[in-house]
C-alpha cells in the first residue's frame, strides 16, 4: 500500500481518536502528574473534570498555553505537540475516568510518624541554615543543626525533634520544621566555606555523632552532648598554631584566654577542651 | 475518490500526531519471566533511592528517608545506616563499606566494628553547591573502569527559589537575581537553572572517591541513570524538558558538552556570559549527540538507572538495561561502535502491568535474577521491590539491532514465522530548543525490501535513507516465531549518530 494512503487514514482516526485512545494518551503524557482521584505534582481528573466539564476549548487552549495558577505547584509544561484532537481524546478520557470517583482526601499526617530515637541523626532541609543540615536528637529534650556546609553547631532547641513530613511527602520541595523551642541560634557567614571542609562523622555505641572536620588547616573532632540544662561541645583539635575561637554569651570554655569574645587556645590547650553552651 | 475524502477530513483537524497503537497484550512477558514482590522492612517508606548487591551477595538497599538496609541470608532485614538526605545511589566498596550520594555529599558508610552497622560516615566529596532547591538532586556513584568513581548533578527547578543562605559560590550568570530566587520570583530564571558550581555536570572522583573531584561532561538537566556498560562506556541519560526533546542516552566523553545549557558556566575559562542566550546552531555544534533516544510517550519518559545483563541471562549478556519511571516497562539499549561514536537501538522490555511503573533501581543478584527498586517523589512512581528471575529460555526477542553500510539487521533469540513479519519502518527526530519536549518531526516513512535468513532469525531491512541524528523505528507489530509465540518488545527505535 502506498504511503499516502495510509498517512491520512492514520490522522483521520486521530482525528476521531476514540476513549481507547484518549486513555493511551493520557498514560502517556498525562498520568505522572495527574491521578484521577487524588492531587499528585497537579490537580485530580475529578479537579480538572470541574474546571473543564463543558469547555473543552479552553482545556484545549491551557493545555497549549499552562501558565502557573496554584500556589506551591508548579507549572505544568505545554502539551501544544498533542494537537487538538488528541487533547479533545484525552479531555473525555479524564471525564470518563473520574466519572462516579470521590476526591480522596490529600493525606495530611505522617502514617510512620514515631517519636524520635534519641540520640538521632537526621539530614535534612531546615529553617534557617544552609542546606547542607544534620539535625541531632539528644538524650533528653534537647535537639540541634550542625551545618556541614560552615561546619559549625548554628541551631539549638528544646522539645520533640522534627516535623519532616511536608518534605517526606514530596521530592523535597519543604523544609523540616523544629518541633519546640530554638534558644540558640547563630546567624548565617558563608565567608567560613572557604576556610573549612567537612570530613563527616562517627557514631558512637550509643549514637551519638563525633563531627570531624578542618577549619584554617586544623582538624576537628567536636561531640555534643547534654549537660545540665545547656550542651557540652567536647573538642579535639590537632593545630600547629594556636587556635582562636569566637565565642557567644552563653558560651564558656574549659581552657584557654579569652580577650573580649576571642578564645585563644594553644596546641596543647586545643587537644582538649569543652565549650559549654548554657540555655535556659 | 475515498482516499481523497479521508484526506480532506485529515486536513481539517490541523494533521494531530497519531497516537501510539494500544499495546499488544502482555500475557507474553508474564508467561515467559516471573516476578515477585520481595518483602521490604516494615514500617519505612519504602521508595527505593539506591539498590545494590554486595559483594558477599546480599541486597543492599538505601531508601526515600535516609535509612540503608541489608537483607540477610534468611530474609530478615537488618539496618545498616540512616539518617541519609535522599540517598540516591549505592555502590559496594570491600567489606563492612558503601557507598552512597545524598543530596548534601557522597559518603563511604563504614562498619570498622564488625556489628553490621556503619559507625563512620566519612565525606568523600562535598564540593558541589546546593541552593536548597528541590530538583538539585545527586546521582551515582559509577565507578569507571579508571577506578574513579563518577556522580551526575541536577540543576535546579524554576518550580521553586533558592534558600537564603547557599553552599558554594553564587554564579552572577543569569537573568534572575539571588535576591529574587530567594523570594521564590523565578521568572526569567530558565527552566531549569545553575548557579552554584556543578549543577548539570557530570563529576569526576579520581583514586575510587578519595582523590581530587573534577568536571568530567557538561550539559545535563536531570541526569537519573548514570553507568557503565560492560565495554567501559560512561552512559548517562537525561529526561525529556527543556532542551530535551526526548529522554536522550548520553555516552559521555571527557569534556563533553551534552545539550542542556546552563551548566556551561561551569566549564574551564568560560567567558561568552549566559549559555541559555547562546543562538541554538551554536550549541547545536558544541554538543555531543545522544546515542540512544528514549522515545517519549512511546517508550520512555522518564528513564533511570542502566545494568548490564549478566551471564545467566544467555543472548543478552553484556547487554544494558534501563529503568523507566512512567511506564510499566524497562528499556534494553543495544549499543554499537560505528563511525567511532558508540549508538544503538532502545527495545521495550518486560513490557507488562503487572512490573507496574515507578522503576527507579536495577540490579542484579549473584544468581541472576533482576531486582527493581521504585521510587515516586510525588510524581507518578510506586514503591517496593520487585525481583525478576533470569529464565531458563529467552521468549522470542529482539537479540540485536546492526546498522550495516545498506540498512538494518535485526537478529531474534528464536526462528520467525516470515508471514508473520511485517516491519514498519519511519524516521523522525526532535527538536534540539528551550521548549519543553518536542514533537516528533521531519518525520519519513520509509519502505524496505527486507528478507529473513534461512534460518529464520536474521531479518535484513535495506534501506534508501538512512539519516544521521534520526531515531529510525522499526516496528515488527504481530511477529511471531514459528512455533506461534509472540514477539515480545516488537519495537526497535536506533539513533543513528553515523551511518558509517
Amino acid at each position: 500500500m502506498p504511503r499516502w494512503f495510509l498517512t491520512p487514514l492514520l490522522a483521520l482516526s486521530a482525528a476521531l481518536a476514540s476513549a481507547q485512545d484518549g486513555k493511551l494518551l493520557y498514560e502517556q503524557n498525562c498520568a505522572a502528574c495527574h491521578l484521577p482521584d487524588q492531587m499528585v505534582v497537579g490537580p485530580s481528573l475529578i479537579e480538572i473534570t470541574k474546571l473543564y466539564d463543558k469547555k473543552p476549548k479552553e482545556f484545549v487552549a491551557w493545555a497549549i498555553k499552562p501558565i502557573k495558577k496554584r500556589n506551591g505547584v508548579i507549572e505544568m509544561p505545554s502539551m501544544a505537540h498533542l494537537g487538538e484532537a488528541n487533547l479533545l481524546a484525552i479531555r473525555e478520557h479524564m471525564l470518563a475516568a473520574s466519572a462516579g470517583l470521590k476526591e480522596k482526601p490529600a493525606v495530611t499526617r505522617d502514617l510512620l510518624a514515631r517519636p524520635a530515637r534519641r540520640p538521632e541523626i537526621q539530614r535534612m532541609f531546615l529553617p534557617n541554615v544552609g542546606p547542607a543540615a544534620i539535625a541531632v536528637a539528644l538524650p533528653g529534650d534537647l535537639n540541634y543543626c550542625f551545618d556541614a556546609g560552615d561546619c559549625r553547631l548554628r541551631t539549638v532547641w528544646r522539645g520533640e525533634f522534627l516535623d519532616c513530613w511536608a518534605y517526606w511527602k514530596s521530592n523535597g520541595r519543604a523544609t523540616a520544621t523544629e518541633l519546640g523551642k530554638v534558644l540558640w541560634s547563630l546567624p548565617a557567614d558563608e565567608s567560613l566555606q572557604k576556610r573549612v571542609k567537612f570530613r563527616g562523622y562517627s557514631v558512637d555505641a550509643t549514637g551519638l555523632p563525633t563531627f570531624e572536620y578542618e577549619r584554617d588547616g586544623a582538624q576537628f573532632r567536636e561531640k555534643i552532648v547534654p549537660e545540665g540544662k545547656g550542651l557540652a561541645r567536647r573538642f579535639e583539635v590537632t593545630s600547629t598554631k594556636p587556635l582562636t575561637l569566637t565565642l557567644d554569651a552563653a558560651t564558656t570554655s574549659s581552657a584557654g584566654t579569652i580577650l573580649n569574645n576571642s578564645l585563644t587556645l594553644t596546641p596543647a590547650e586545643a587537644k582538649s577542651f569543652t565549650l559549654t553552651v548554657r540555655l535556659p | 475518490m475515498i482516499p481523497t475524502l479521508l484526506f480532506l477530513a485529515a486536513a481539517a483537524v490541523a494533521a494531530p500526531k497519531k497516537p501510539a497503537p494500544a499495546k499488544a497484550a502482555t500475557e507474553g512477558w508474564d508467561k515467559a519471566f516471573a516476578m515477585t514482590k520481595v518483602e521490604t522492612p516494615a514500617g519505612i517508606d519504602d521508595q527505593v533511592g539506591g539498590l545494590a548487591f554486595l559483594e558477599d551477595g546480599r541486597l543492599a538497599v538505601a531508601f526515600h528517608r535516609g535509612e540503608v538496609f541489608i537483607r540477610q541470608t534468611d530474609g530478615s532485614w537488618k539496618q545498616f545506616a540512616e539518617g541519609l538526605h535522599e540517598p540516591l545511589g549505592l555502590l559496594p566498596d570491600g567489606p563492612g563499606a558503601l557507598l552512597v550520594m545524598q543530596r548534601p555529599e557522597l559518603t563511604r558508610l563504614e562498619d570498622t566494628d564488625g556489628d553490621g552497622k556503619a559507625d563512620r560516615y566519612r565525606t568523600l566529596w562535598d564540593g558541589f553547591g546546593m541552593t536548597g532547591n528541590y530538583h538539585e538532586f545527586a546521582f551515582g556513584p559509577a565507578r569507571g573502569p579508571d577506578g574513579a568513581l563518577y556522580v551526575s548533578l541536577n540543576l535546579a527547578s524554576s518550580g521553586a527559589g533558592v534558600f537564603k543562605e547557599l553552599r558554594g559560590a553564587w554564579s552572577e550568570i543569569g537573568k534572575t537575581s539571588r535576591e529574587q530566587l530567594t523570594a521564590g520570583k523565578t521568572g526569567s530564571a530558565g527552566r531549569m537553572y545553575s548557579r552554584v558550581p556543578f549543577r548539570g555536570c557530570v563529576m569526576r572522583i579520581a583514586d575510587g572517591g578519595r582523590g581530587a573531584a573534577s568536571l568530567f561532561a557538561t550539559g545535563f538537566r536531570s541526569p537519573d541513570g548514570i553507568g557503565f556498560d560492560a565495554a567501559g562506556h560512561l552512559l548517562v541519560n537525561d529526561n525529556q524538558g527543556d532542551w530535551r526533546g526526548s529522554s536522550p542516552l548520553q555516552v559521555v566523553t571527557k569534556g563533553s558538552f551534552n545539550g542542556h545549557p546552563a551548566s556551561l558556566v561551569w566549564s574551564a575559562g568560560w567567558e561568552q556570559g549566559d549559555p541559555i542566550e547562546l543562538p541554538v546552531p551554536e550549541l547545536e555544534k558544541l554538543r555531543l549527540q545522544p546515542g540512544g533516544v528514549f522515545v517519549h510517550a512511546d517508550l520512555s519518559n522518564s528513564p533511570t538507572q542502566p545494568a548490564v545483563f549478566p551471564k545467566a541471562w544467555g543472548p543478552l549478556a553484556g547487554q544494558v538495561v534501563f529503568g523507566e519511571m512512567n511506564a510499566a516497562r524497562l528499556v534494553r539499549f543495544l549499543g554499537e561502535d560505528i563511525g567511532g561514536v558508540h549508538q544503538g537501538a532502545m527495545i521495550p522490555f518486560l513490557d507488562t502491568k503487572t512490573l507496574r511503573n515507578g522503576n527507579h533501581r536495577l540490579a542484579f543478584a549473584p544468581d541472576g535474577a533482576l531486582h527493581v527498586g521504585k521510587t515516586h517523589l510525588s510524581w507518578g512512581g510506586n514503591n517496593g521491590i520487585i525481583r525478576i528471575e533470569a529464565p531458563q529460555t529467552l521468549p522470542p526477542l529482539i537479540e540485536t539491532v546492526h546498522l550495516s553500510a545498506t540498512g538494518f539487521e535485526v537478529r531474534f533469540t528464536a526462528v520467525m514465522d516470515k508471514a508473520s513479519l511485517v516491519p514498519a519502518l519511519r524516521s523522525y527526530r526532535y527538536k534540539y530548543h528551550s521548549t519543553y519536549g518536542s514533537p516528533k518531526v521531519d518525520e519519513l516513512p520509509q519502505d524496505s525490501a527486507w528478507s529473513l535468513s534461512t534460518d529464520g532469525k536474521l531479518l535484513t531491512l535495506p534501506l534508501k535513507d538512512i539519516r544521521e541524528g534520526f531515531v529510525h523505528e522499526i516496528k515488527l507489530a504481530g511477529a511471531k516465531s514459528i512455533d506461534g509465540r509472540e514477539l515480545l518488545g516488537p519495537i526497535a527505535y536506533y539513533q543513528v549518530v553515523k551511518t558509517k
